[in-house]
Order: structure tokens, then C-alpha cells, then sequence
């Protein structure tokens, strides 16, 4: 009896372990890194040099749609693009200081949901923009404020930063209670 | 100024436990400011060691751990990387400079650091200040050429042109040291206050040297030998390393490169900004600093309760006193100051000997913290920090003593005068 018990366990996680296989559709390719994918959680990249600033932004689909499947719905077309609006207006999204002046110089938006194709059969998907901003008073921009972020995307409940600005390299964790940092 | 005289006096009078009350709290104020000023000046110490190194590179593992082993040579590599894959990243058109570093063997328990000559040209610690040699030069194309970093010279007693051996592995007593291949000291590197001071820098050339002979992890018998000058002869050219800071043209283009290294399908590598590592380092130490201060506020909180103690008791064998002086025109606010006068005093020179015995300290383990592990402690003045906790000791010494004050206030005169059974 009590070996059967033990068994139980065991039975269960390769049942487990089975089931979670079948789900990746998606095949890595062989030695291919595989980004870490928290949900709620997000990673920002910020890199301010003379006037130049630039900003990745990388979060799972979910924080900032609520689902991560190819858009099935008109709801959830209507969702998509309503972030995609968002994402495209840095400037207010990140919290950039007006007063530096700051214009969006390129900009690009990643991510399988982008796609015309849609997500295919990926469970789960990625969503990352990228920016290139030119401040004509960059000495205006002593730090940003993401509130409007959280604000904006309220499954974001954390966001990883690495920092480089003019006193070095930073790493810091932003949250909705905390959400401001100086360069 | 009566007060005062009065209070010095009786406690005179009861050296013996005040000089003991006095001691308790000195040694509490001084592991207090010890733990505050190892806690500060290792974080300094450790932000100073690397400056202007964008990107450091190694085998895929944690952050922390990467920066631990390649910067500070704390702990081991879980694995190597490949010479292909340096020169790949060290070609990359926005690499400005690319220092390689390999690790392993070591000289009577300081690590040898193989690398090359970049490394005395880009490497900057503290702020963005280049290594320099206070003795001889950089090492060449010879491979057995060593230069020492400060510490190592001055602990062995080496001199340019010394001879000396190095030993495979990094453990005190190596069972197997490379005696067929002794490498000449031909530099001396000024003193960094990094662990760059404990290092022996050799030519990778070199590294490659030591081992190219060995099969199996042992070295070679008989016939099979290689030694110095056949090496010399050959093309040592390295084929792993443990790791390598780069250096970009633009701070802008640091992330694009840590992705791309990131993602390099030649072999699992991780690219790490020792800024932010550091930052992640912090983090996880913090719990453990934070305790450490708990409990150190602790013993000071049990100095100064020793103290109350100490006072209190004493109210009962001065009963007499209290009486007398009340006797002789003292009003209860009298009797309570100097009762307040004496915890105040008491706190005053714990807290000055504390501050003595920090210093004595400082001057005793600076050498040895340094050497075992590269910790160094200034001699320098408190900082605000400390001179805020200094003066909160004694801000909690006046409502201690507030208490026997309270007692002697209310009961002085009655009490000392009447005859107890």
C-alpha cells in the first residue's frame, strides 16, 4: 500500500509532464535561447546617451491584452489594436518629461499577434517596442514615471529595468506603487 | 556646573560598575558602527572594482554568479566558453575593445588570470582609472612572463625578474604545480584597492602553455613532455576561456549586443550589464544587512538597559546620599537632573570608547580584512550616517535615565531619612 502511494505522485507529474509537452506547438530551434515569460511581469531597457534615448519595452501579451491566442473575436481585434494605439505613443505611455523635448524618431512594434497570421499555435506570445527618441533639452530629462503605464496595462505588476545613463548602469524594479526612476 | 561635579564625583565614588556599565556599551556602539562601516565600505569596495565595461560575457548561468567569479574571482565558472566565440563577439563591429579572462590556476592561494595585453590598456576600476605599473612593464610575447597585482608582491616579497611557480587548481596546497615551466615577474601593477591587487595577470599564451602537455587532466611523463623552451616555439593558441568584458562604441548599442550575444546559436552564452548585476547583488544581500543591523541595534539596546540597571540598583545603597543632599538645600528637580546628568555621562564616554575601540579595531584588521578578503577599511571620520546614530544613542539615554530620576524625584527625602528594617 504504502508503495502505491508513492507511485501516485510519480503517475501524476509524467501525466502532467505529457500534457504540458503536448501543448508546444512551437519547436525551438535547437540551442536557441528561450526568454523567461512571466506573466505580470515585464522588462524595460533604457539607454539615455548625449540626446539620444532609447527604450525597449518587452512584456508577455497577456499583461497587456488579457490573452495571448491569435484575436478570435471582434472584442479582441478591437483590444489589439487599441494597445497597438498605445504603444505607439511613447512619449505619454513611458512618462517622458515634456520639457525635454523629446521626438520619436523610429519606432517598431514585435510580436506574433502583430502578425497578419496571427499568433499561430504558440501559446504563449511575446509583445516587445522598441524606440528611438531625440530630446532637444535632454538635460530636462532627469528621470521617467511609468504610472501611466501601469495605469494603462493594470496586469503589469512588475517591470525589470537595466538602466544605462549618465552615472552608469542601473538595475532597478518597478512596480505600481513605485513606479518612477532617475537617470 | 554643580550638577555636573556632583554626578562625576558619585560616580567615582562607584567606579568599579560604572567603568563596566560604560564598557558594556562602548562594545556595543562599537559592533554597531563595525557592522555599518562593513556594510557600507564593502558596497563601495565592489562598485569600484570595474568602471567602463559594458558588457560582461560567460557560459550561460546567473548574472550574479558571472560577475562573482569573472570581476571578483568569488566562486567558480560553471563553464567555459569557446576561443570561436570571443573572437566572434571581439569582431562584432561595435565592440571598441574586448579584454578575454581566464581563470584557474593559481600562486599560493592568489588566482592566475590569464588575458592579454588589452587588459592593462582598457581595464578601468574606481573612477574610470587605468591600471598602472609601479614597477617594470606589461607582459609581453614571451608566454612565461607574469605580472603581479600590488598585494601579491608585497605579501611573497617578489621582485622583477623573480622566478616562481605556478599551481594547477586553485586550492592553498596544490598537489600539482607546474614546476617544468617557472614564469619570470616582469611588472609590478600600483596598488588598485580591487581584487585586481591579488592577481597574477599572465599571457594567455602562457595559460595555454602550462597545459599544453597535459592529457587527461594530468601532465605528461617520459617522453611526451613538452617543456619551456619547446613551448615557446609553438603556436599556443588558447581554445577555451572563462569569460571577457567588452566595450562598446555607443552606451546605445549595449542592449542590441546583449541580445545578440544573448542569443548567439554558437554556444550558450550569457551577456550581463555589471552594473545591473551588481544592483541584483544589493538586492539579495540587503535581508541579510538589514538582520545583521537588527541585531546589532539589539546589543546597543541591551548596553543601555544594562545601564538603567546598574543606575537603579544604586539608587538603594545612595539613599543616604540622596537624603544628604536634599538635606543640604537640594531640591527633587536636583537629585533627578543629576540622576539624568549621570546615564547621560555614562552613555557619553561608552560611546567615545566605543568610537576608540572601532578605530583600534580598524587599525588592527585593516591588513588581514584586506588581505583575506579584499575588504578595505579607511581610517577615515564618521559619516553623517554614523554621527546620526551616535547622537540617537544618546537622545535614548535621557529617557533611560528618566527613570531612576523619576523614583529618586518622587521618594529622596522621605526615604533616605527614614529608617528601614
Amino acid at each position: 500500500m504504502p508503495r502505491l502511494l508513492l507511485a501516485l505522485p510519480l503517475a501524476l507529474l509524467t501525466t502532467l509532464a505529457q500534457a504540458e509537452d503536448a501543448h508546444h506547438h512551437h519547436e525551438p530551434r535547437h540551442g536557441e535561447a528561450l526568454a523567461a515569460h512571466e506573466h505580470g511581469s515585464a522588462r524595460l531597457n533604457l539607454a539615455l546617451d548625449g540626446d539620444v534615448l532609447e527604450i525597449e519595452f518587452a512584456s508577455p501579451a497577456m499583461n497587456l491584452l488579457g490573452f495571448e491566442h491569435a484575436p478570435r473575436s471582434d472584442a479582441d481585434r478591437v483590444m489589439l489594436a487599441a494597445a497597438r494605439a498605445r504603444l505607439e505613443q511613447p512619449l505619454g505611455l513611458f512618462g517622458v518629461p515634456a520639457a525635454a523635448g523629446c521626438q520619436v524618431r523610429e519606432h517598431s512594434l514585435h510580436g506574433a499577434l502583430f502578425e497578419p497570421t496571427g499568433a499561430g499555435g504558440q501559446e504563449h506570445s511575446e509583445i516587445e517596442a522598441r524606440y528611438r527618441l531625440q530630446c532637444s533639452a535632454a538635460d530636462a530629462l532627469q528621470g521617467l514615471n511609468l504610472a501611466a503605464l501601469f495605469g494603462t496595462f493594470p496586469a503589469t505588476q512588475k517591470i525589470q529595468v537595466q538602466l544605462i545613463g549618465p552615472r552608469g548602469q542601473q538595475g532597478l524594479e518597478l512596480s505600481p506603487e513605485r513606479s518612477g526612476l532617475t537617470f | 556646573m554643580h550638577l555636573l561635579r556632583l554626578a562625576l564625583a558619585s560616580l567615582a565614588n562607584r567606579r568599579f560598575t560604572a567603568l563596566l556599565t560604560v564598557f558594556a556599551i562602548a562594545l556595543s556602539v562599537c559592533l554597531l558602527l563595525a557592522v555599518e562601516r562593513v556594510r557600507t565600505e564593502a558596497r563601495a569596495s565592489f562598485a569600484s572594482t570595474l568602471s567602463g565595461t559594458d558588457l560582461i560575457v560567460g557560459a550561460r548561468s546567473g548574472p550574479v554568479n558571472l560577475l562573482l567569479y569573472s570581476v571578483f574571482r568569488i566562486g567558480n565558472a560553471t563553464n567555459n566558453i569557446r576561443w570561436e566565440s570571443f573572437r566572434h563577439f571581439a569582431d562584432h563591429p561595435r565592440v571598441k575593445w574586448a579584454i578575454p579572462l581566464s581563470l584557474g590556476d593559481s600562486h599560493r592561494g592568489y588566482r592566475v588570470l590569464g588575458t592579454t595585453p588589452a587588459y592593462f590598456e582598457h581595464y578601468r576600476y574606481g573612477r574610470q582609472q587605468p591600471l598602472a605599473l609601479s614597477e617594470g612593464r606589461a607582459f609581453a610575447t614571451d608566454p612565461f612572463e607574469v605580472v603581479l597585482g600590488a598585494e601579491v608582491a608585497e605579501a611573497l616579497h617578489y621582485q622583477p625578474g623573480d622566478e616562481l611557480v605556478l599551481a594547477h587548481g586553485v586550492a592553498r596546497l596544490s598537489l600539482t604545480r607546474h614546476e617544468d615551466k617557472p614564469f619570470r615577474v616582469v611588472g609590478i601593477l600600483g596598488r588598485t584597492g580591487t581584487p585586481v591587487d591579488r592577481t597574477l595577470h599572465i599571457n594567455l599564451a602562457g595559460m595555454e602553455a602550462l597545459h599544453v602537455d597535459w592529457r587527461g587532466g594530468v601532465p605528461a611523463r617520459g617522453g611526451a613532455r613538452i617543456d619551456a623552451e619547446q613551448a615557446r616555439r609553438m603556436a599556443l593558441q588558447p581554445k577555451v576561456i572563462t569569460a571577457f568584458l567588452l566595450g562598446l562604441d555607443s552606451k546605445i548599442a549595449t542592449f542590441a549586443v546583449q541580445r545578440e550575444i544573448n542569443d548567439y546559436l554558437g554556444e550558450p552564452l550569457l551577456a550581463i550589464l555589471p552594473g545591473v548585476a551588481l544592483q541584483e547583488l544589493w538586492s539579495l544581500m540587503g535581508t541579510a544587512e538589514q538582520a545583521l543591523f537588527v541585531v546589532s541595534l539589539c546589543v546597543v539596546l541591551t548596553g543601555l538597559i544594562g545601564m538603567l540597571t546598574a543606575i537603579l540598583a544604586s539608587l538603594n545603597e545612595r539613599r543616604r546620599e540622596m537624603a544628604i543632599l536634599r538635606s543640604l538645600g537640594a531640591r527633587p528637580w536636583h537629585i533627578a537632573g543629576l540622576l539624568v546628568l549621570e546615564a547621560f555621562a555614562l552613555t557619553l564616554a561608552g560611546v567615545l570608547l566605543g568610537l576608540a575601540l572601532l578605530y583600534l579595531s580598524i587599525l588592527l584588521a585593516q591588513g588581514p580584512l584586506q588581505a583575506a578578503y579584499g575588504l578595505y577599511l579607511p581610517f577615515a571620520a564618521p559619516s553623517a550616517y554614523e554621527w546620526l546614530l551616535l547622537g540617537a544613542i544618546l537622545l535614548a539615554a535621557l529617557p533611560l535615565g528618566g527613570v531612576p530620576a523619576w523614583r529618586a524625584y518622587r521618594q529622596s527625602l522621605a526615604d533616605g531619612l527614614s529608617i528601614r528594617l
